[in-house]
């Protein structure tokens, strides 16, 4: 399969004149290995040739990289557009000119709380620091927004710290959540329980309703909440937006560190997920065509992934989110996704679930949601119905559906198992185990099941249908 | 006393009360009853033989949809001649579970690739009924003489009979309909939602395959599809045409949320909305006696026919363009497939 990347984020420097609390990178002093101007250079050129069309530069603080300014002009002669996330710290008004005038297209300036608590987390005057930054971009007529890291030291004070930015005309602001890694590993009483996504989605929400201020939950925020999808539509202004459709690294973007190895996102830093080659090695479009390049990325599929995300109905499409999210919680990308909303909410529900020994209403509502395409939460019920009459055939049937409809085809072929144990004539259960089967990989036994199951149905039009399919996919 | 109970949103509950109601007078009354939770229905059952006086008392139950998950429902037996005669108390606790399910996008991997075809449903007797079409049932369960109001299909003296695929057979028509098209005359760039003869489950109802979100329904889950649902919607749960995963609550194609006015009618102001346009229906000819797909003549097309606005029509100016036909094809009267009279 052919990828087209679009976008990168590109951390010029590890150097930074902050050091701040939650920084995922623990960035101080500029590492060794940060490439040379020329090299910078020649890099804006394989970026513009490989048809990227919009790089993030981002660091450790760019602004501290002296040839900042020749790298944006660089990138942006060549049509592409240059976005830059920044402390403000540098950013007075002839460093604002001085990007204008180089091409810089938008510009975010990190902002993680009233004037106290950004501060606190980052530096005495950061707050200001960066308030003026942003006076001036505006008055340059660039774009500019707030980018915030939530955590435990400023999730309570979102709604002030939007009015602040909304007094200082702040158009866009993305949120993010603040995951375990550099700084912020250290800090554990600074990160958010999960269950406070629902609190960050929430507010997501309500801002957006406001219609005062743009916001832009990042991709570590979600998974499929209506409310999300609300936001973005609003921010995005636009009714097509689209279901989150998994992680985009080596996808269609990914990242360059200072010394210019590739790897599929910067936050994603442990050697396993670095590329074997850097620009200094290879160009970047080898790097990126290469047959095994962002493996871990471009080969994971949902079988890959461990607990909720492993049969999640969303499984597939998802792939657990933020793969970051998953790596610095779990010490694994193949974990399941905790921050993720769904996953809390069915957490929540099986909880629940646990409490009802009504069998009947169980099923019934059961059946309203596989009506209703909602497969999982259909599943869930029905499994603590089967725990609670075992040997109900029916149900047991109709949840090998609603778990085939979730793409869990070992669970749906387990089912109807046990539902042909108890009634080997079932032709349902034969054909959804010939389903099962079949999407297992298992094409000719599927096919030979779905065959019986006609036989035994008595020729159903349905099972001839289902099997004619089976039989012209396989060939 | 008491006693909880653990109840579903949305769903009836039963509370059990023995009483000699027959014999004393005194039976059980609720005098308390929570906003969240409405009375359905009473019955008082002998449950002691023949010569007892015992009797069952059922109270039914719904469970609205709250807040609260914790709501208390008192009773107390009382003397029925002498309502301040109390002898026992009663009080049930009911915790509500709450159905929280709308708060997600609906998606499945194989909401396009369903082994069952597109408005189709396994019954539960396990026979498969055919002849079901966009979620009408056409056999067994509806009177025959209504039968067969499948969309884009003609009612009345141009339905013969069935074909043994139960699919209807017409006189002096093309027997090929599709959903409002004659199926060799409709372009294929034209979708109501299914390329004619081709209609397989990838596609949406009403939606260009390639633009449409999986996540995005017309209404309907592939091939769950039953007659009990309204486009797509069990109608007390959800509306009419709804983006499953991203519309807001409080938006409803094209009216906010309960308030619906007059000036609102499906999704086109009123002031705004030309005479000329109507719902699928050629301007003259559209009358109380044309139904779209109700045998009843209760419904059009998802108005209420007392509630809907003759002047206010799907959309389409008459002269110009029909209800998901290519304008000039079906102009003719015998071609008319859409809203022919009773």
């Amino acid at each position: 399969m052919k990828y087209q990347p679009i976008t990168c984020v590109w951390e010029v420097t590890m150097g930074c004149n902050m050091r701040c609390g939650h920084c995922g990178s623990s960035c101080a002093k500029p590492l060794e290995g940060e490439l040379t101007t020329e090299e910078a250079l020649a890099l804006c050129d394989q970026i513009a040739n490989l048809g990227l069309k919009w790089v993030t530069l981002s660091g450790g603080e760019p602004l501290i990289r002296q040839d900042i300014a020749q790298i944006v002009k660089r990138l942006s002669s060549q049509g592409v557009f240059v976005n830059m996330i920044t402390n403000g710290l540098l950013l007075d008004r002839a460093m604002a000119e001085t990007l204008k005038e180089n091409g810089i297209a938008t510009l975010a300036i990190s902002i993680d709380g009233t004037r106290e608590i950004h501060d606190e987390i980052r530096k005495k005057g950061a707050f200001d620091s960066a308030r003026e930054s942003f006076q001036y971009m505006t008055e340059l007529g660039i774009k500019s927004g707030v980018v915030t890291t939530i955590t435990n030291k400023n999730i309570d004070i979102l709604g002030e710290l939007k009015e602040e930015l909304i007094r200082m005309g702040v158009k866009t602001w993305q949120v993010q959540i603040g995951l375990p890694m550099g700084n912020l590993k250290e800090k554990p009483d600074w990160l958010l329980a999960p269950e406070r996504v629902t609190d960050i989605i929430d507010f997501c929400y309500e801002t957006a309703k406001e219609g005062r201020i743009k916001i832009y939950p990042a991709d570590c925020i979600g998974y499929y909440t209506k409310k999300e999808l609300e936001v973005k539509k609003i921010s995005y202004e636009t009714d097509m937006v689209s279901l989150w459709d998994g992680c985009n690294a080596g996808i269609r973007g990914f990242g360059i560190l200072h010394d210019g190895r590739i790897l599929g996102c910067t936050s994603i830093r442990e050697e396993q997920f670095i590329e074997k080659k850097s620009i200094r090695e290879s160009t970047l479009k080898a790097i990126w065509d290469n047959e095994g390049a962002f493996a871990w990325r471009r080969n994971f599929k949902k079988e890959d992934l461990d607990g909720a995300c492993k049969t999640c109905v969303y499984g597939s499409k998802c792939l657990g989110g933020c793969p970051n999210t998953r790596l610095t919680m779990n010490g694994s990308i193949n974990s399941e996704n905790q921050y993720c909303a769904y996953n809390l909410k069915l957490k929540e529900m099986q909880k629940k679930q646990q409490e009802i020994t009504d069998a009947k209403g169980l099923f019934e509502q059961a059946e309203d949601l596989i009506k209703l395409g909602i497969y999982q939460e259909a599943a869930i019920i029905l499994k603590r119905l089967t725990e609670l009459e075992p040997d109900n055939e029916k149900a047991l049937v109709v949840k090998a559906y609603a778990e085939y409809m979730c793409g869990n085809y070992e669970i749906c072929k387990e089912d109807n198992a046990k539902a042909l144990e108890m009634n080997a004539g079932n032709a349902d259960a034969l054909s959804g185990y010939a389903i099962a089967l079949y999407n297992l990989g298992d094409k000719q036994g599927g096919i030979d099941h779905m065959k019986r199951a006609v036989v035994l149905s008595g020729g159903r039009r349905d099972l001839q249908e289902d099997l004619a399919g089976m039989m012209a996919a396989a060939n | 006393m008491q006693k909880e109970y653990v109840v579903l949103e949305g769903k009836i509950f039963v509370v059990e009360l023995l009483s000699y109601m027959g014999s004393t007078n005194y039976g059980w009354c609720i005098s308390k009853l929570p906003q969240q939770i409405i009375v359905m229905a009473t019955e008082n059952v002998p449950v002691g033989g023949k010569y007892s006086a015992t009797l069952l008392q059922r109270f039914y139950f719904g469970a609205l949809a709250t807040e609260e998950e914790k709501v208390d429902i008192s009773f107390t037996l009382n003397s029925w001649s002498d309502l301040d005669d109390v002898v026992d108390n009663f009080t049930a606790n009911v915790k509500i579970i709450k159905s929280d399910s709308e708060d997600f996008a609906s998606y499945s991997e194989n909401a396009v690739k369903i082994a069952m075809p597109y408005g189709f449903v396994r019954p539960d007797d396990g026979t498969q009924n055919s002849c079901q079409d966009y979620g009408l049932p056409c056999i067994g369960h509806q009177d025959f003489n209504h039968l067969i109001v499948a969309y884009g299909v003609p009612l009345g003296q141009d339905f013969k009979n069935l074909n043994m695929a139960c699919e209807p057979i017409y006189m002096g028509q093309n027997a090929n309909l599709k959903y409002g098209y004659p199926c060799g005359v409709q372009d294929a760039s034209l979708k109501y939602g299914y390329p004619c003869g081709v209609q397989d489950a990838s596609l949406k109802y009403g939606y260009p395959c390639g633009v449409q979100e999986a996540s995005l329904k017309y209404g309907y889950p592939c091939g769950v599809q039953e007659a009990n649902l309204k486009y797509g919607y069990p109608c007390s749960v959800q509306k009419y045409g709804y983006p499953c995963g991203v519309q807001e609550a409080s938006l409803k194609y094209g009216y906010p949320c309960g308030v619906q006015e007059a000036s609102l009618k499906y999704g086109y102001p009123c002031g705004v909305q030309e005479a000329s346009l109507k719902y699928g229906y050629p301007c003259g000819v559209q009358e109380t006696s044309l139904t779209y797909d109700d045998p009843y003549n209760v419904q059009k097309y998802g108005y209420p026919c007392g509630v809907q606005d003759a002047n206010l029509k799907y959309g389409y100016p008459c002269s110009v363009q029909k209800y998901g036909y290519p304008c000039g094809v079906q102009d003719s009267q015998e071609a008319r497939i859409y809203a022919v009279p009773f």
